[in-house]
Parts: C-alpha cells; sequence; structure tokens
C-alpha cells in the first residue's frame, strides 16, 4: 500500500511539474523573463493619443522595447505635455539621437505603438565636417550632444499621434468652411 | 424584541468564538517544532488523498472547459475575423480566472468535502481523544499534514488544470477549426505576461488553497460528533468554500488587474 502509495505521488508531481514548465516555457514567452539589459530613454510628446503603458517601441516593424511610464510634465515652467518613458534593449545602442519618433495605430483600429525614424547619424557628420574645415568640428563638439540615444537622453523631436476625431472635425470643418465662403461669394455675385 | 436582539448578539458571539477557535486549531496545527522525518510519510499520504485522487476529476473538467471556451471564442471571433487570438482568449481566460476558480470550486468539491468527511467521523468515533489519550498532539498528527497536502496540491492542481485547457482549447481551435498553430502559440506567447498573468494565477490559486482548506478541516474538527453533526458539516464546507473563493477572487482580481 505504502509503496504504491509513493509512487502514485511521484507520478502526481512528475505530472505538476511537467505543467509548470509547460505553461514557463510554452505559454509565456521564454524569453521575456529572462530580464534584458535596457535603457532608459525619456521623449516630450504634444498629443499620445491612446497610447498606453507596456505599449511596443518599434524601428521598420521590429520591437525594441517598451514604453515604461507616461505622465505629464511641465518643462521649464511651460504648459504641461506628454512625458513617455521608453525602455529600450542595450544591444540596440546605436541609435542616432537625431532620430524622431512618432506615434502610429497598427491597423485601422489595432493598438498604438511609437515609430522610431532614423536621423542622420551624427558621427558621420563629424567626419564630413572634420574634412570640411576645423572650426565647424569645434562647434560641434561644444553643444556637447552625444550622437547615440544613451540612458537618460530626453527626445524632444517628436510628432504627435493623430487622432482619428480631430481629423474627421477638421475634414468637416474645412468642408463646412469652403461652402460657407461659397455662399458668400454666390451672396457678393448676386449683390454685383 | 429583546428577545431578537439577545438572539442576535449571540449568534455574533457565536460567530467570533468559531473564528476564534478555527484561528486556534490552525496556531497549534501549524505551530511547532517541525519533525520531518515522521511527518513526511504522513504528508506523502495526504498527497495521494488529496491530490492524486483529485487528479481525474480536475483533468476531465479541464480539458472539456478548455474546449468549449475555445469553441465559445471562436464563433464570437469569426464575426471580427479576429480568430487569430483565439489562442490569447483561451490561455488569459484560464490563467487569470477561470484556472484558480474552478480548480478550487473542484476541490472544495472534491477533496475539502472528503477531509471534512473523514474528521468528522473520527471526532464522532472519538480517535482523536483517544490520540490525545495517548498523548499523541492530534492537531500535528491528523489537520497538519492535511493543511500542507490542501495548501500544495491546489495550486499544482491548477497547473494541470491550466495546462491540460490550453491544450484543450488547442485541439478545438487548431485541430478541429484549422486556425493556424502558428498564429495560436505567437498570440498566447506574446500575450501573457510571465509575472502578471502566471504569477497572479498561482497567488490566487494559494490564497483560495489556504482558505478552502482550513474551512474544511475546521468544519470536520468542529462538527458535532453525530451522524447529522457530520453531513451538515460536510455541506457547510462545500457551500462555505465556494462562497469564500468567489469573494476572495473578487478581491484578488480587483487588486491585481485594477490598474
Amino acid at each position: 500500500m505504502s509503496r504504491k502509495v509513493e509512487i502514485t505521488v511521484g507520478f502526481f508531481m512528475v505530472l505538476v511539474i511537467c505543467s509548470v514548465l509547460f505553461l514557463c516555457f510554452r505559454v509565456t514567452d521564454p524569453t521575456s523573463f529572462a530580464s534584458h539589459n535596457s535603457y532608459r530613454v525619456y521623449a516630450v510628446f504634444d498629443n499620445i493619443g491612446g497610447l498606453k503603458v507596456r505599449s511596443p517601441i518599434k524601428i521598420g516593424g521590429v520591437v525594441i522595447g517598451r514604453v515604461s511610464n507616461i505622465s505629464l510634465k511641465s518643462e521649464n515652467g511651460n504648459t504641461y505635455k506628454p512625458y513617455v518613458t521608453m525602455d529600450l534593449d542595450a544591444q540596440y545602442d546605436r541609435i542616432p539621437s537625431s532620430s524622431s519618433l512618432s506615434i502610429k495605430t497598427s491597423g485601422l483600429l489595432g493598438e498604438q505603438f511609437i515609430d522610431i525614424n532614423f536621423g542622420l547619424d551624427q558621427s558621420i557628420e563629424h567626419e564630413l565636417d572634420s574634412l570640411d574645415s576645423d572650426t565647424t568640428t569645434t562647434t560641434n563638439n561644444s553643444n556637447n550632444k552625444p550622437a547615440y540615444l544613451e540612458d537618460g537622453y530626453v527626445i524632444s523631436n517628436t510628432k504627435p499621434a493623430m487622432v482619428i476625431e480631430d481629423l474627421i472635425g477638421q475634414f468637416l470643418y474645412s468642408v463646412g468652411g469652403s461652402s460657407a465662403k461659397d455662399n458668400k461669394q454666390d451672396t457678393n455675385e448676386s449683390k454685383e | 424584541m429583546l428577545d431578537l436582539i439577545a438572539k442576535l448578539g449571540r449568534s455574533i458571539i457565536n460567530i467570533i468564538a468559531m473564528l476564534g477557535r478555527s484561528g486556534l486549531m490552525l496556531f497549534g496545527a501549524l505551530i511547532g517544532k517541525p519533525q520531518f522525518s515522521k511527518q513526511f510519510p504522513l504528508l506523502v499520504k495526504q498527497f495521494y488523498f488529496v491530490g492524486v485522487q483529485s487528479l481525474s476529476i480536475i483533468i476531465v473538467s479541464g480539458l472539456f472547459i478548455g474546449m468549449v471556451l475555445a469553441l465559445q471564442g471562436y464563433f464570437i471571433l469569426t464575426t471580427f475575423g479576429a480568430e487569430a487570438s483565439l489562442g490569447m482568449l483561451v490561455a488569459l481566460a484560464l490563467l487569470r480566472e477561470l484556472g484558480p476558480v474552478v480548480a478550487g470550486l473542484l476541490f472544495a468539491g472534491r477533496a475539502g468535502s472528503a477531509l471534512t468527511a473523514e474528521i468528522g467521523l473520527m471526532k464522532a468515533t472519538e480517535q482523536l481523544s483517544s490520540m490525545e489519550m495517548m498523548a499523541v498532539d492530534p492537531l500535528r498528527r491528523i489537520i497538519a499534514p492535511r493543511f500542507w497536502a490542501g495548501f500544495f496540491c491546489m495550486p499544482f492542481l491548477t497547473a494541470i488544470f491550466v495546462a491540460v485547457g490550453i491544450l484543450g482549447g488547442v485541439l478545438v481551435g487548431v485541430d478541429w477549426k484549422g486556425i493556424d498553430a502558428g498564429f495560436f502559440w505567437s498570440s498566447i506567447q506574446s500575450n501573457v505576461d510571465w509575472w502578471h498573468d502566471l504569477g497572479n494565477c498561482f497567488i490566487k490559486s494559494f490564497a483560495f488553497a489556504i482558505a478552502s482548506t482550513w474551512i474544511a478541516l475546521f468544519n470536520g474538527y468542529d462538527c458535532m460528533p453525530t451522524s447529522e453533526g457530520i453531513s451538515r458539516a460536510t455541506t457547510n464546507t462545500v457551500v462555505y468554500s465556494s462562497l469564500v473563493i468567489l469573494g476572495l477572487d473578487f478581491i484578488l482580481t480587483a487588486l491585481m488587474f485594477s490598474n
């Protein structure tokens, strides 16, 4: 009896271990809990639309990081603007700091993500400048901007999200406005 | 009128005294010098009664719940042309809610009632008091191994339930309805979070395990030592554990997934 009990309990434990491994490695993404090295970059937007925490950040459709926090922040006493904190994968550390961000929507009604559009690589720019003359390089060095995105960098070259209601509103307004103008012209003509 | 108030007060005092007795029972069973060599064989035996014998009902119901979830989800998602995300639907529904809750309810019905009846009968036939006569603490000898077996077996059974349920979803979604297996698994893997879904599933499951095992053991230990008392205690176990599991589930879900 006791031996049989031990063996069946052993089978039970094996089954449990199998299903836990199944849940860990097949159901969740096994790479997701191997903690990534990441670096943190900030960006200021005018409007973030439907962006959420944990929204993906993509370059050319490839996910390279996620939004880790969204808050409002006022810079040097200006009005509040959405301030997005992003964690980027450390292996992609050569993204030019002049890159611009835009918030796009995957599909017509899909989730929103941040798309990074590459800017001009400034290290190449430096080389070109140094070929040109020595004076410009000194000015470039003096403004002290890192060539690539790095920890704590704040990107301000951003495009706001397209909010579909605003677009429809602008469209309707422009249509309505032009027809009103036409009416005015008509009345002017009739006066004449 | 005065009678009514007196009755109300008496019942409230009774409830508080019952809570106190249950707390004392658990305290007496769990706090003490651990004696692994003596308690481990008892624990293995209880694993057999509590865990292994609940396995069949857990596997069969997990399989059918996963299959039904996939079938219903498929019918709804095809109207939006979104059947590729069926895997996500099945996996998240099982991990976040159905897995811990249904496994908990089944566990309360299958193992909890058996524990209550067993301990109740031990009390009715005065096995517990004869153990005390022999200087064996019945709390340490009877209650403690059953509590630990319930505490560990229920999350284990939940893991099996969820895994079998997802496989049932695969069976319906991929093999029967012909959703591409790659789409199915990638929608699961990209949407199930390691800590947020899987971790919370096990936290819920441990909480339900403590609640339902505690209720089952206490109802058995505290029952009237008659045949009617045992039957009432067994009923109370199933009713109270089910209610506590559903109530706790709401509270835990509100805490875990509110932000």
